[in-house]
């Protein structure tokens, strides 16, 4: 039973091993294959047998707690080389540092003993589902993507074999990550997913690239070192390091101070304010490599842990100012989306506007925000994982990834187009799910006033850059040539999660019954009688009367009465637009001499009003100070 | 069963009431104007007309989006008389307005597009505003549904002056009229034309114009969940408010969108803040 477990973090690794000896293309994708069959299987197999603490047989239970420990050593060593190799004197002083107090703890305390060394609940099997079919899906697209990739960049020898190798070693330490029931581990693997996006994001090797990816590197230090030093009192003050006693823990308020640490590792590892900018450098690398940052790892990381620690700390002062912090992310991010035209800059904007309300979410006390928190993460997850594939495709295709250049791509790539709306719809419309968090999220933040008019503000600006964004995709454009061929290993993954986004939502009560409800009656234990209702009690029927199999049913049938209408308007004639009859086609009008002037019109980005540059540095004062007043909190 | 009935009735009566008030608007207006001004039912000729057009398009897809925004609309105001969830009804609302928005970036019109875009920015500007009205409402009544909301013992208005200045503030926008008619106007010769609705013709059109008038119902229901407890003053209350809409109609020129955002946020937001604020501490704290 173990071995499952232990096959979905350490075959992954394995994979990677061999994917990057072997350089060869047919190997590569059969091993992408095989493994993304492997994973998928192996993740529902485990899902499958429930809740448990698993505990290894003594011998091997010794073996990996020393193989992890000098890992881990190894680890630190590697950053510190990377930073010393950067001449970035801040990120190997943050390896040292790190390296030290773990040293010293580990050597002080002696060995720490964690009886039950997996910790699998409904929230580890959530982002299971997340890591283990997203995740897969976008190495298949990659392969497609990468091939293309090198063919633009004119290498000598394909670099592929280490972008292959650094994601399937990814996705292993995030499953690592989230199964693990011992917080050490988890660092390991955390740091696991910092040095893999290092090395993901300079996959290109050009000054631009470097540069963020050192940027990333040094932010998520700052979150390595505050996850350590979170360990170390967290071990103090509780005596113990193992995820499920901390949880169970009863006297919340003496793990503060870890907590607040813990918090601070998550904020940087989920690119919260102001550490937002390592994510928006990310997206210099290739595209699979967002998707995949943005959707089922790294980030999802930051998140899972906040939501993860959230019954130790919920309906506490800190958990209030979190809850202020996150849905400050929320609100700012959305802001800084609508000075965009750049379409990966307002995705990755959008992403740290949601990670910034799961945060609130999960530190809201309140049963549907945990539920909301948690939904989101999955939501999030499949409509992101979409757009940035979609993204990049239409970067490959038209050259550009300014929305701007979009005009007319419903003509030119149909599919990814079509797909590219579905995913905005999803984050924005009904009866898609990302719509009923928001909702959820108003509706519980009054509680905690300025969390509840930052969300009402973030939720205002939000409708705004993805209308923008969904119009340009359905805009009219001069050029109409399908460029568009339909191939197999790009098309199908994305219409694979497509169709995922589509049934998350349809089956958005389900899911919830199924996998949240059971999280929060375990993990909750504690929180105001939770333990003693019944499960039943807790599932919920619809979500505060919107029951989203009715919406789509009622949403089905007024596309058949639309469609039943629509013959009765069917277009007799087309018409140019109006330009006071001055035009010869929709392009142009009639100048002087009759000689044709061409009109273009470009979305508003309100630059006479301010620009992001202004806005990043205020917003960055203002979650410093937040910051600054969670850590305050916490002191007595 | 009942609920059947309410909807098959709302469905019917509302635009029968929109098309009714939307026919007095322009006959005061024109009275305003030292106008004669067309009949009550104008409106009602004007749809008929439209609808026995024949359909002109730039692009397909537009007859799309003409048609959410009615359904959206419509949705929105069942959703209302049958009490549901407020928020879910001011999300459907947006929707209906982001159906608009779409269908006038869909063609390449320069008008239609920034009359979209200034629509987007009246989102921006009157979005919060509402939202906060329906929180201030929670914060009195405990409830989000209207259902709840219409047990409260006694007029909203009393608790909620502030809001209510703030909401008749974005109702100017909402109902696109002067001094904000910034994304189409009553009078088609302005510099944006008719704006949101240039590429609009015929039928579609017509699903528009229906669809605004489910618009203005809601509007106005709005209005009278501060006035409930007493039916003679709702509907005063709704009477003389639309009258004022009217009447800065008339006496004011149009603003720029900046001056808008500015002075939505700053004075509308404000007047909500400070309401919302006092009813936080009243009903929540003390």
């Amino acid at each position: 039973m173990v071995n499952i477990y232990l096959l979905l973090i350490f075959l992954p690794m394995i994979a990677a091993l061999f994917i990057y000896l072997i350089n060869n293309s047919n190997f590569r994708k059969a091993i992408v294959f095989l493994m993304s069959a492997v994973l998928i299987s192996a993740s529902i197999y485990s899902i499958s047998q429930g809740d448990r603490l698993l505990r290894l047989s003594h011998s091997l239970n010794f073996a990996l707690e020393y193989l992890i420990t000098f890992a881990d050593y190894f680890l630190l060593a590697i950053i510190f080389l990377i930073g010393t190799k950067l001449k970035n004197k801040l990120i190997s002083l943050l390896a040292i540092l790190q390296f030290v107090f773990m040293f010293v703890f580990e050597f002080k305390v002696g060995k720490l003993e964690v009886e039950n060394i997996f910790f699998v609940d409904h929230l580890s099997f959530i982002m299971l589902l997340l890591i283990n079919i997203i995740g897969p899906l976008i190495a298949i697209f990659a392969l497609s993507y990468m091939e293309e990739h090198e063919k633009h960049l004119h290498l000598e020898k394909s670099r592929q074999n280490i972008f292959f190798a650094i994601i399937m070693l990814f996705l292993g330490a995030m499953n690592g990550l989230v199964i693990s029931n011992n917080i050490l581990w988890v660092y390991f693997f955390w740091e696991i997913t910092t040095l893999c996006s290092f090395l993901l994001i300079s996959h290109d090797q050009n000054e631009e690239s470097i540069k963020n990816a050192t940027r990333a590197l040094l932010l998520n230090s700052i979150g390595g070192l505050s996850f350590v030093i979170g360990i170390i009192f967290m071990y103090y003050k509780s005596g113990t390091v193992a995820l499920n006693e901390i949880i169970s823990s009863q006297d919340s308020s003496i793990l503060m101070i870890p907590i607040a640490f813990l918090v601070l590792a998550a904020f940087t590892k989920s690119a919260q304010m102001p550490f937002q900018s390592w994510l928006l450098g990310a997206m210099v690398a290739p595209t699979p490599v967002s998707a995949l940052l943005h959707s089922s790892t790294m980030v999802k990381a930051g998140v899972y842990l906040v939501l993860r620690l959230s019954p130790v700390f919920i309906d506490t002062w800190l958990s209030k100012i979190v809850a202020v912090a996150g849905s400050f992310t929320f609100v700012s991010a959305a802001l800084l989306a609508i000075f965009q035209s750049n379409a990966k800059r307002v995705l990755a904007y959008s992403t740290i506007s949601n990670l910034g309300l799961i945060i609130a979410l999960s530190s809201i006390a309140n049963v549907y925000a945990i539920y909301a928190a948690a939904l989101l993460i999955v939501l999030h997850g499949v409509s992101k994982a979409l757009l940035f594939l979609c993204v990049g495709s239409i970067e490959q295709g038209i050259g550009s990834r300014n929305i701007e250049d979009m005009d007319g791509i419903k003509y030119k790539m149909p599919i990814v187009a079509f797909l590219t709306l579905l995913g905005s719809v999803s984050m924005l419309l009904p009866p898609f799910g990302v719509l009923i968090t928001k909702w959820i999220a108003i509706e519980v933040s009054t509680q905690n006033i300025v969390a509840m008019l930052e969300i009402i503000l973030g939720s205002a600006f939000t409708v705004v850059f993805w209308t923008k964004f969904i119009g340009k995709i359905l805009s009219d454009g001069k050029d109409k040539n399908k460029i568009e061929k339909f191939e197999f290993v790009k098309h199908i993954p994305l219409m694979a999660i497509s169709i995922l986004v589509v049934f998350v939502s349809i089956f958005l009560i389900q899911f919830t019954n199924t996998f949240v409800v059971p999280f929060f009656k375990s993990s909750f234990a504690r929180y105001s009688g939770v333990s003693s209702s019944n499960i039943k009690e807790l599932y919920v029927k619809d979500f505060f009367g919107f029951n989203p199999l009715v919406f789509f049913g009622v949403l089905v049938a007024a596309v058949v009465l639309g469609t039943l209408i629509y013959r009765w308007f069917k277009p007799k004639r087309y018409v140019p637009v109006y330009m006071s009859c001055e035009n010869s086609d929709n392009f142009g009008f009639r100048g002087e001499k009759d000689r044709v002037v061409p009109f273009e019109f470009k979305n508003y980005y309100f630059e006479t009003l301010t620009n992001e540059k202004t806005v990043t540095l205020i917003v960055n004062i203002l979650s410093i100070a937040l910051i600054a007043i969670m850590f305050g909190v916490i002191l007595k | 069963m009942k609920e059947i009935w309410i909807t098959l009735a709302t469905v019917i009566i509302a635009p029968l009431v929109g098309g009714v008030i939307t026919g007095i608007d322009r006959k005061i207006t024109a009275r305003m104007q030292n106008r004669f001004g067309p009949p009550i039912l104008q409106p009602f000729y004007d749809l008929f007309k439209l609808f026995s057009k024949e359909t002109i398009v730039v692009s397909n897809t537009q007859i799309l989006y003409a048609f959410l925004f009615l359904v959206f609309n419509i949705v929105a105001v069942v959703m209302f008389v049958l009490k549901m969830d407020l928020l879910l009804i001011l999300f459907i609302l947006a929707f209906a307005t982001t159906a608009l928005i779409l269908g006038a970036m869909a063609t390449n019109s320069p008008y239609s597009r920034i009359g979209a875009h200034r629509e987007l920015i009246s989102v921006l500007a009157y979005e919060p505003v509402l939202i906060a009205m329906i929180v201030a409402i929670y914060f009195v009544t405990g409830s989000f549904n209207i259902e709840d909301i219409l047990k409260h013992n006694s007029f909203l208005i009393l608790d909620l002056p502030f809001i209510f200045i703030a909401f008749s503030y974005v109702l100017t926008i909402k109902l696109r009229k002067s001094p904000f008619d910034l994304s189409t106007s009553h009078h088609g010769h302005q510099e944006l034309v008719k704006g949101i609705t240039t590429e609009f013709a015929g039928p579609v059109l017509g699903l528009i114009e229906l669809g605004h008038w489910y618009e203005l119902v809601l509007l106005l229901l709005f209005v009278w969940l501060f006035f409930a407890k007493n039916i003679f003053v709702a509907i005063a209350a709704i009477l003389i408010c639309y009258f004022i809409e009217i009447v800065i109609d008339n006496i004011s020129a149009r603003l720029t969108w900046k001056i808008m955002l500015r002075l939505t946020w700053s004075v509308a937001f404000g007047f909500a803040l400070v309401n919302l604020i006092w009813v936080y501490i009243k009903y929540r704290l003390l």
